[in-house]
């Protein structure tokens, strides 16, 4: 923060050397930095209390040995991240949670944006389309959980039942441990689709009509369109989408907690649910915090990397 | 102009006043009583009591509330004992807290730990009250160190339910008492009938149970009774028990279920004709079974003799730092809820086992009994139990992760993984647990 106060201050001073050609009419800089301090303070005091200080008192627990209530007992420096790095368990957790987004994530989008290219053209009957796709928007996780268990279930779910009136056998969808992560990934990647075809939807068709004209003239069949008009200037929706949907399929966490908890044999534990458990089962909050700051440090490498390799591919007009 | 500029700037500063002072308020310490509109001092309850047994509950509350005087209880349903005892943790005492809390076994260390709650044996001294009615196995459990920390309140225990019809078909004339037993049983089944025999959901609760009932220690000093536990003892017993579950599911005699609620509706359902799950749900099941339920003790090996279980389920903490007046009232309540015909009405509203032995005298039970015999064959398996340190159950501030480790290690049976390594797994797991744990309050 004093760092931005010596910035706005220097702002001042900038505006006072421009003040030979228009004077200031408010009060000098003291004053006025005064003012703005006292504009900021609402916003300064939410950040603090519900961003900042919890944030740092997570970084500082991570550190520590904790009662289960969450107290500071005694420092044990980088214990807690070690112990974690050496559970086999943890590790796999880790391991889940990235084939977990790469299941999710790029399926997401590249099933999304297909849905949206296809139902961006102007024919009868195109908003029933639109609103089928768009509807899982409005649909709960709780709702999803309960009605993908039952098509779901080994013995009397819709999907089994089907196969095997193909002649197929029957698959432990959520109970084995080889499908279960594959399972809830399908319905997680069900349950993002709407939003982000939406999102998708609405920069398609904000396209302005004469690049196509253009691609007509020159002759240029669907894939062209698509990969030289469609994509590139809907390309800041879908970074935008990209990001999202990344950083919420790490904190993934309604759909664990309600179908698998977790199982079959820690299959679909991810990172934010093995969190969770930690924190609010346990009770051991040293632990937590400190897988709470490893999935921060994964989370903003993850994304940093990301909009390095992106941003140059993004278009804004 | 000017005059609205300051208005406008002494309005923001007074806004930002405000509230820093609410974010403190929120921080400054209560415990101090409140009162109701006639006077009565108000007792505030958290309870994990959902659906007809938060009904239940309620029914409880509101009969003490009506012949009390001084006092109101008034209880607030917290989500499950694990979400109401990291809630209670977050209010460490502070204004807004409860005076009684109710928590599952697996919180009990957790619970004293903190700090947060009170000496229920100084309790009982201080105020006079009657504990000689409380059912020795479920003190056996919430005491440590010749103090109780929660009273008991709400007890159950794991079970076997059996379909009876299948049974009967297939020529099982006697309910099985040990694994061996379990086995002949289900081959008969499976040559008998196209139901699979048994059917199990990754139960840790259940798995600690009869390690207890195997007569093994699940942690060690003596299950955390001695002194704080170190690391768990379980091996042996769950080595039998998953060699048992181990050979049924290559002989193809086996279900795994994803979930309690999936294994009860596949067991309504004729999916299997045997699986283990908590008593207190034996009357939703019983209700809801169109053939004939049938409840048996947990197994053993063959030539064992089984050493019982421990009372598990719910018990009611009481805050640490209460004023006489409330924790009088608490303890008057505590005295109310435990009555023998509180909990005989309370064990047929839901399935627990009443926790004082007037309770079994009552008109109440036995005519509850008399429309439910298999309730009462599961209040036999605690009451029947011994009173020693296995029984007492482990005391361990990580028993929901090690349960969590076990039910891990049994999908990994289901799945085929081997008995050992699935053993060897959940051990470190929980070992490490218990050892950063400790750490915490050493």
């Amino acid at each position: 923060m004093a760092l931005r106060s010596k910035r706005s201050l220097a702002g001042a001073e900038a505006a006072g050397a421009a003040a030979v050609a228009v004077p200031p009419k408010e009060a000098p800089g003291g004053k006025r930095s005064l003012a703005g301090w006292v504009y900021l303070l609402p916003s300064i005091a939410i950040f603090a209390i519900f961003v900042i200080y919890p944030f740092a008192r997570t970084i500082i627990t991570s550190f520590f040995a904790t009662t289960p209530a969450g107290g500071l007992t005694q420092f044990i420096g980088l214990s807690n991240f070690i112990t974690l790095f050496t559970d086999p368990l943890y590790t796999q957790a880790i391991a889940n949670t990235l084939i977990y987004v790469v299941l999710t994530v790029p399926l997401t989008i590249v099933i999304a944006l297909l849905l949206a290219v296809l139902t961006a053209q102007d024919l009868p009957g195109m908003g029933i389309f639109r609103t089928i796709f768009s509807a899982t928007m409005g649909i709960s996780v709780a709702a999803a959980a309960v009605f993908w268990n039952l098509l779901f279930n080994a013995n009397s779910g819709v999907l089994n039942r089907i196969i095997e009136f193909f002649g197929g056998e029957g698959v432990g969808w959520l109970i084995d441990q080889n499908f279960a992560l594959v399972s809830v990934s399908i319905i997680s990647i069900w349950m993002n689709l709407g939003m982000a075809y939406l999102i998708l939807l609405g920069a398609i068709k904000s396209i302005d009509d004469s690049y196509y004209e253009s691609v007509d003239i020159v002759g240029g069949g669907f894939w062209y369109r698509l990969r030289r008009v469609t994509v590139p200037l809907i390309s800041p929706s879908l970074f935008f989408v990209l990001t999202v949907t990344l950083i919420s399929a790490f904190q993934s966490f309604g759909l664990i907690d309600m179908l698998t908890q977790g199982g079959p044999n820690n299959a679909t534990v991810l990172l934010i649910y093995r969190l969770y458990r930690d924190a609010f089962v346990n009770f051991r909050i040293g632990s937590a915090s400190a897988q709470g700051v490893i999935l921060f440090i994964v989370i903003f490498a993850i994304s940093y990397i990301q909009n390095k390799l992106t941003e140059s591919k993004v278009t804004y007009q | 102009m000017k005059a609205t500029n300051l208005s406008r700037r002494s309005f923001l500063s007074l806004a930002g006043l405000g509230l820093a002072a609410t974010a403190l308020a929120g921080c400054s310490g209560g415990g101090d009583t409140t009162t109701t509109e006639n006077g009565k001092t108000v007792i505030l309850l958290w309870n994990s009591m959902d659906g007809s047994r938060g009904d239940a509950l309620q029914k409880i509350v509101d009969g003490f509330n009506e012949q009390s005087d001084e006092f109101e209880v008034q209880s607030e349903y917290q989500g499950s004992y694990d979400e109401s005892t990291g809630s209670f943790f977050n209010m460490a005492g502070g204004s807004g807290a409860p005076a009684i809390v109710q928590i599952g076994e697996q919180n009990l260390q957790s619970m004293i730990d903190s700090g947060l709650v009170a000496n229920v044996s100084d309790l009982i001294e201080q105020t006079d009250f009657d504990d000689s009615d409380l059912l020795e196995q479920a003190v056996n459990f919430y005491t440590y160190d010749s103090s109780m920390y929660a009273m008991p309140f709400n007890s159950s225990c794991p079970v076997v339910y059996y379909n009876q019809d299948v049974l009967t078909e297939a020529g099982v004339t006697e309910l099985p008492t040990t694994f061996e037993g379990l086995t002949a049983a289900a081959e008969q089944i499976a040559a008998a009938s196209d139901v699979t025999p048994v059917g199990l959901f990754a139960y840790g609760y259940a798995m600690d149970q009869m390690v207890t009932n195997m007569g093994g220690y699940v942690v060690n000093n003596e299950n955390g009774r001695k002194e704080r536990c170190t690391e768990v003892a379980y091996q042996d017993q769950i080595k039998v028990l998953f060699d048992w579950v181990k050979s049924l599911n290559d002989a193809g005699q086996l279900t795994p279920f994803s979930s309690e609620d999936d294994a009860i509706s596949g067991f309504s359902q004729r999916q299997c004709a045997i699986y283990i799950d908590t008593s207190a749900t034996a009357r939703q099941i019983i209700d809801a079974a169109d053939f004939e339920v049938s409840i048996g003790f947990l197994p053993v090996s063959e030539g064992t003799e089984a050493e019982g279980i421990y009372a598990g389920g719910g018990a009611l903490c009481i805050s640490a730092g209460l004023s006489d007046d409330v924790a009088r009232g608490v303890m008057e309540f505590c005295a109310y809820a435990t009555s023998a015909d509180v909990q005989a009405t309370w064990a047929g509203d839901t399935g627990y086992f009443p926790i004082s032995t007037g309770a079994y005298e009552t008109d109440t039970l036995s005519k509850i009994y008399t429309e439910y015999p298999q309730l009462e064959v599961s209040a036999n398996q605690l009451r029947n139990s011994k009173v020693n340190n296995i029984t007492a159950g482990p005391l361990c501030s990580q028993l929901p992760q090690l349960r969590t480790d076990l039910e891990t290690a049994l999908e990994s049976v289901f799945n085929g993984g081997d008995v050992d390594a699935a053993i060897e797994t959940a051990v470190n797991s929980t070992n490490s647990a218990i050892e950063s744990a400790n750490a915490g309050v050493a």
